[in-house]
């Protein structure tokens, strides 16, 4: 199988572009469906809107940032937008904390831990790329030890046990259809953040390698032609003897010719040359004399 | 291609922690201003507080339901809070910017 071919059969859940598109259709369908069911029920304008704001403002946001991402603007303040989404899920993890105070059961609980454990992830995967990892040391926090897998995994294991609990206690069709494409947002979600993770894995430097290429080998396949190879790794190292021996030749003729010199001769020749320059730098010097009297004549007259 | 590769290509990297600070820390900050400063930092922490109080429905499984099964943050009080308090800070702050403004201009007529 070709490496193009191999390349072209990424899952869906493993495609990143798969995954936001996705997210931005549930995160609509939550909209919409909060919107439509709440306006069957006997509710005013005021409290609708204050649902809004209670319910779905997280909703909203995220799929702000889902949509910027698709445009150019988005991608160059990708950094920025994190920062945005961190804090917010920060703000969101530190409200729930605070209603477990106000009622305390299972489903605000859930509710806390799956808000907890995304803060965590966004916030050791999307500082990861960035100046902040290194000036606050991030590679030494212990929840750096979790892997992405493990908390996708158990994101997604608190995610339906809360859709299990939700579906138990609901009586409205509502709550039913919410629900599902709540808990279908937290997975995708932290799936998104996961996916960000590998990528930079991937792209990561491996400065441990101590000279272990398995990963390379494995992953060029098995088109190699060894023979081709071979052949020119030979006719690399044949011309490289050639280069060798004359460089060598040449250097043992300029070593012969050094040591032929004669001593007296070079210097008689050396003297020879040094009287030559000293007559003409005095030769010069008195034509440049000749030169300045003349001119001072003719100024004269 | 891959998001992730584009967005590689066409970010760019955050701000230094040092440039922040230094931005943040050149001006320095009359009366008014630091009382603007306070009005935000206020109505942040009293927006959580109100929130936590003044709790409202938990619409988990329940929405749009008449009886309330379980109280949670009142997240529509927190934002109400946060923008009159971030209205009232700015107008404080501009305020503070005016008479720093005018102060800088009878200087420089004096010189």
């Amino acid at each position: 199988m070709n490496l193009e071919d191999k390349k072209k059969e990424v899952a869906w859940y493993d495609n990143a572009n798969f995954v936001t598109n996705l997210i931005i259709v549930v995160l609509s369908l939550i909209l919409i469906a909060s919107q439509s069911l709440g306006g069957s029920s006997d509710l005013t304008a005021w409290e609708l809107f204050k649902n809004v704001i209670n319910v779905n403002i997280l909703y909203v946001l995220v799929l702000v940032y889902f949509i910027l991402l698709k445009f150019k603007v988005g991608k160059k303040y990708f950094n920025y937008l994190n920062v945005f989404i961190i804090i917010l899920y920060f703000i969101i993890f530190i409200t729930s904390f605070l209603s477990i105070f106000k009622a305390f059961d299972l489903i605000p609980f859930l509710k806390l831990l799956i808000y907890l454990f995304i803060f965590i992830q966004a916030f050791h995967t999307f500082f990861r790329d960035t100046r902040f990892w290194k000036e606050f040391k991030l590679n030494n926090s212990p929840f750096n030890e979790i892997n992405e897998e493990s908390h996708f995994y158990i994101i997604t294991i608190i995610s339906v046990i809360y859709l299990a609990l939700n579906l138990i206690m609901t009586d409205e069709f509502s709550g039913v259809v919410l629900t599902l494409f709540v808990t279908v947002f937290y997975i995708l979600f932290s799936r998104y953040i996961m996916l960000y993770d590998k990528y930079l894995d991937e792209h990561d430097k491996d400065n441990d390698n101590l000279g272990n290429f398995d990963k390379f080998r494995d992953a060029i396949g098995e088109n190699i032609n060894k023979e081709k190879i071979q052949d020119t790794i030979k006719n690399v190292g044949d011309s490289i003897d050639k280069a060798g021996d004359k460089i060598v030749d040449a250097s043992k003729k300029t070593v012969k010719k050094v040591k032929n010199i004669d001593k007296e001769e070079l210097k008689t020749n050396l003297k020879k040359s040094k009287d030559d320059f000293i007559k003409r730098m005095n030769t010069g010097l008195e034509e440049d004399d000749s030169k300045s009297s003349n001119s001072k004549k003719k100024g004269d007259k | 291609m891959n998001m992730f590769d584009e967005i590689s290509k066409e970010k760019i990297e955050l701000p230094k922690i040092n440039t922040i600070t230094k931005q943040l820390t050149k001006y320095e900050l009359n009366t008014y201003q630091k009382f603007g400063f306070a009005i935000w930092i206020i109505s942040f922490v009293l927006g959580i507080i109100l929130g936590n109080i003044f709790s409202t429905c938990d619409v988990s499984g329940n929405f749009y339901n008449v009886n309330c099964i379980n109280r949670e943050f009142n997240m529509s009080v927190m934002f109400l809070v946060w923008f009159s308090g971030f209205t009232m800070g700015i107008s404080f702050f501009g305020l503070g910017h005016i008479i720093y403004l005018l102060t800088d201009i009878s200087d420089k007529l004096e010189k």
